[in-house]
Parts: structure tokens; C-alpha cells; sequence
């Protein structure tokens, strides 16, 4: 095996399980977020969180795959590490990028969440009564 | 005392001699209202007719509301509420409910309060001041 085709090994054996691993733990975390969205609907939360992690690994392998190709001369060991390191960099950013927007998401759709139950406090003044008076018949 | 119950519409006891207190009804009433205010002189008949259980005295001395479920509340916290009912303000209302602004707020209003015959002019023409 040439430098070149083990650097594509080798790149597919890192960015793929980097990729498992930042989804597997938005899957974990985002779980919750959602769950406080959806007002504490299990299955709600568990299907919205399975197809954000599926979309998730769609966008992240197709842009490894897609970015698998070298375009410099891969010939001596430093080369191979050299454009290795740049793939892989551009692959963590990305991920990085992605997982962040994602982060986001969540929490604004928490946010709006948030908001909605404080409008149903708005029915109520932010002040308890100093008295209340209760008609007696 | 405390409920979950909803309050559809306050009404605002003031004190109708005291000018400012009359500006400040105008103020209130030319706002968009997100819950309906309605403005009663306090001690005027309507006033005892329709609140019994308040002492007339005490509504004088400070801005009192009322909910229609029978809630009252008195001072600053009337405040709070005439601001909550306002299209656009229930946020300032809840900003000075919060325990860091409400004691500052209390102390502003009862200073107002207090020093309201010096701060606009007063008349005793509408004859509302309890006998």
C-alpha cells in the first residue's frame, strides 16, 4: 500500500469514529433539552433527538467522503501526516461548527418553550394580592 | 391566598382630589391595555358600594386595585399591577417584582405617596375625602 492509499485509510478510521463519537453525545445530551421542549414527552423527545443525530451523521460522513480526496503529492511519511493533519483539521471544524449549530437550535427552541409558560403566568400579576376577598353568601 | 386563577379585569382606586394622582389615571387609561383598568375614585359611593370590605381611609392613603376575583392589592404592588396591565410594560412589571427592585420600588411610591399634596396641587372640591 502506497503512502497515499494509507493515508486514506487512515483518515476514514479517524474522521468516522470522531463523527460517532460528537453524535453520540448530542444524542445524549440533547435529550434533554428536548424533553424540557416537548414538556416531558419521552417518546416526542427520543424521535426528535434520533433524527437530529441521523440528519447529523448524514451531513458529517458525506462531507468526509467528500473531502477524502488529496489533492498534493503524497510520497514520503511526513507528507502523509501533513495532509492528514489538514484533513482531519477541516473535519473537527466542521463537526465543531455543526455541533454548535446544533447546541443552538436546542436551546432556542428550550427558550421558546421557556417563554410560552411565562405567558401563561402573564395571566397572573408578578405581585401576590396583599388580601384576597372571597364573597360570603 | 395564592391562586392559579386568572385576572381578567383590575380596578384602580385613587385618590381623585390629588392632581397628580389624576394624571397619572390619564396616563394609564391612554395606554394600550393588555387587561382592561377601570378607575373608581377612592371612598366615592361607587367605591363603598361596590368594595365594602375596603376601608374607605385606607384606599385614600394608598393606590389600591382590585381584581375581580376579590384580590387587592395596595401601594407598590398596585403599581406593579396597573404596570402588568399595560400592553407592552408586563416585563418592566416583572423586573420590579423581582426581590432586588421591589424594595427600592416600595420606598419610591410611598415617598410619592406621601408627598403627593406638595407634589401637584390638591383639591377637596369632589368632596371624596372621607367624613
Amino acid at each position: 500500500m502506497n503512502h497515499l492509499a494509507a493515508t486514506y485509510a487512515l483518515y476514514v478510521l479517524l474522521a468516522v469514529p470522531l463523527t460517532v463519537w460528537v453524535g453520540r453525545t448530542l444524542f445524549r445530551n440533547g435529550k434533554v433539552f428536548l424533553l424540557d421542549v416537548f414538556a416531558g414527552d419521552d417518546d416526542l423527545a427520543s424521535a426528535v433527538n434520533s433524527l437530529l443525530v441521523v440528519g447529523f451523521y448524514l451531513v458529517n460522513i458525506g462531507y468526509v467522503l467528500l473531502a477524502l480526496r488529496i489533492g498534493t503529492q503524497v510520497t514520503t511519511t511526513t507528507d502523509a501526516f501533513e495532509a492528514l493533519s489538514v484533513k482531519l483539521g477541516a473535519v473537527a471544524l466542521v463537526l465543531g461548527a455543526l455541533h454548535l449549530g446544533n447546541v443552538y437550535v436546542l436551546n432556542n427552541l428550550r427558550r421558546r418553550a421557556v417563554q410560552s409558560s411565562r405567558m401563561q403566568a402573564l395571566h397572573r400579576p408578578p405581585v401576590e394580592p396583599d388580601a384576597v376577598w372571597t364573597p360570603t353568601a | 391566598m395564592t391562586s392559579d386563577r386568572a385576572v381578567r379585569r383590575v380596578t384602580v382606586l385613587y385618590d381623585a382630589s390629588c392632581n397628580l394622582c389624576r394624571t397619572a389615571r390619564g396616563w394609564l387609561e391612554r395606554q394600550p391595555q393588555a387587561v382592561p383598568i377601570e378607575f373608581v375614585a377612592a371612598t366615592s359611593p361607587e367605591a363603598r358600594h361596590r368594595y365594602p370590605f375596603l376601608d374607605p381611609a385606607m384606599t385614600l392613603e394608598d393606590l389600591t386595585v382590585v381584581g375581580d376575583g376579590g384580590e387587592v392589592w395596595v401601594g407598590a404592588k398596585a403599581w406593579v399591577v396597573c404596570l402588568w396591565a399595560l400592553e407592552g410594560r408586563q416585563a418592566l412589571a416583572r423586573r420590579l417584582s423581582s426581590p432586588a427592585l421591589m424594595p427600592r420600588a416600595r420606598s419610591v411610591v410611598s415617598f410619592v405617596s406621601r408627598h403627593r399634596k406638595a407634589l401637584g396641587t390638591y383639591e377637596d372640591s369632589c368632596g371624596c375625602t372621607p367624613a
